[in-house]
């Protein structure tokens, strides 16, 4: 090779580089910004989860586990026949699915709800790049409906309530009712740290589930509908565990604990005494299950209606 | 072109085109290297902090974790 050649060799190669290089530092120095900025907050969770944790374990009695410091239940009580009960809730019950939103380019991924995490150039053609390499197009085009939990009628008999994380990230919604029938729905409000939703029904209004007066005793009998596994309109019941604080996964609040056996696509089905009164909702857990009392479940999707945030 | 007849002032020139070239090379390799490190991290970030995005919403330690009137 000549000098010459060598020359543009080298200066082809010196451009080339220099365009090359600017970018890829731009792009790795987002990126480890946005890595450390989930550390961050990763960080936060856990102080927060810990705080809570102590916060539960220090306001925690038997005396408040057994509910004693809520609204509980005196009427008489007597043997449950939950296939007694069990006809007067169904009407009220009703199984949701969704169809989740489209992955798209990433653009629904949470990690953008990350305080600290930014988006410019680099991260959208890195997301384009992704999506193209896992052939997200094509996955967008095979969403089916899939059911993923349950919820009941409340208030006027078209609005629902459900658990949000049912319907968190969902692009449609649809319902079950008792009869069989599906009925398109529209999310109206949601609160993920409460875990209620708002959905609004078309078609007649249904069947209102009646609301208990007061929460029922520590070892009094529960049960729930929901649709675990996607088993739509399924019954289990159980007992009230235990009343307590809890913030492990959602805002720290008092929960009711239940002892009824749930499963992923349990959650948002109503539960009920042994008079099919609701006293509660089902949110999360495994073994033991934490509900929502019914007072908060009421009042969050009161504030969501008026558009408002429950605190 | 062999070198054994060329003179100092053209081997001096080589020498310095072909280190240029050969930096040049290494510069190349390493944005490779960065871009493809950038996009190992991102896919990192987009998994734990979807999690991370997913655990602040349900805590209420987002912005975005309550909302009304959204057309699903």
């Amino acid at each position: 090779m000549t000098v010459d050649t060598w020359r543009k060799a080298a200066m082809a190669a010196y451009a080339v580089a220099g365009l090359a290089l600017a970018p890829a530092a731009y792009t790795l120095a987002t990126t480890a910004a946005n890595s450390n900025a989930i550390a961050a907050q990763q960080t936060k969770i856990e102080r927060a989860d810990h705080k809570a944790a102590i916060t539960a374990d220090d306001t925690l009695s038997a005396y408040g586990a057994a509910g004693r410091i809520d609204n509980v239940d005196t009427r008489p009580y007597g043997p449950v026949d939950w296939s007694e009960v069990a006809p007067q809730v169904a009407p009220s019950v009703v199984n949701i699915s969704v169809i989740q939103q489209p992955k798209g380019q990433g653009e629904h991924n949470r990690v953008w709800l990350v305080p600290g995490v930014q988006t410019n150039l680099a991260t959208n053609v890195l997301n384009r790049y992704r999506a193209w390499r896992h052939g997200w197009t094509t996955d967008d085009q095979a969403r089916e409906w899939a059911t993923l939990g349950a919820g009941f009628i409340s208030g006027d008999g078209n609005t629902v309530l459900t658990a949000a994380h049912v319907v968190n990230g969902a692009e449609l919604v649809r319902v079950k009712m008792s009869a069989g029938d599906w009925r398109a729905a529209r999310v109206i409000g949601y609160d993920y740290a409460q875990d209620v939703a708002v959905l609004l029904i078309a078609g007649e209004p249904g069947q209102p589930m009646p609301i208990a007066p007061a929460m029922p005793r520590q070892g009094q009998a529960v049960a729930t509908i929901g649709a675990p596994a996607g088993w739509g309109f399924s019954l289990s019941a159980g007992v009230v565990s235990r009343y307590g604080d809890d913030g492990g996964l959602l805002k720290p609040a008092r929960f009711m604990q239940i002892d009824a056996p749930v499963t992923g696509g349990s959650s948002g089905g109503v539960v009920f005494n042994a008079r099919g009164e609701a006293v509660g909702m089902v949110s999360y857990g495994n073994r033991f299950t934490q509900t929502v009392p019914i007072g908060r479940v009421l009042a969050v999707a009161d504030a969501l209606r008026r558009g408002r945030h429950y605190e | 072109m062999t070198e054994d007849n060329v003179t100092g002032d053209t081997r001096r020139e080589l020498r310095k085109y072909r280190i240029t070239f050969a930096l040049a090379v290494a510069g190349l390799a390493l944005a490779g290297w960065m871009f493809q490190t950038a996009y190992q991290q991102h896919v990192d970030v987009l998994n734990i902090g979807d999690k991370a995005g997913e655990q602040l919403q349900m805590r209420g330690m987002t912005r975005n974790d309550q909302g009304a009137s959204h057309d699903r």
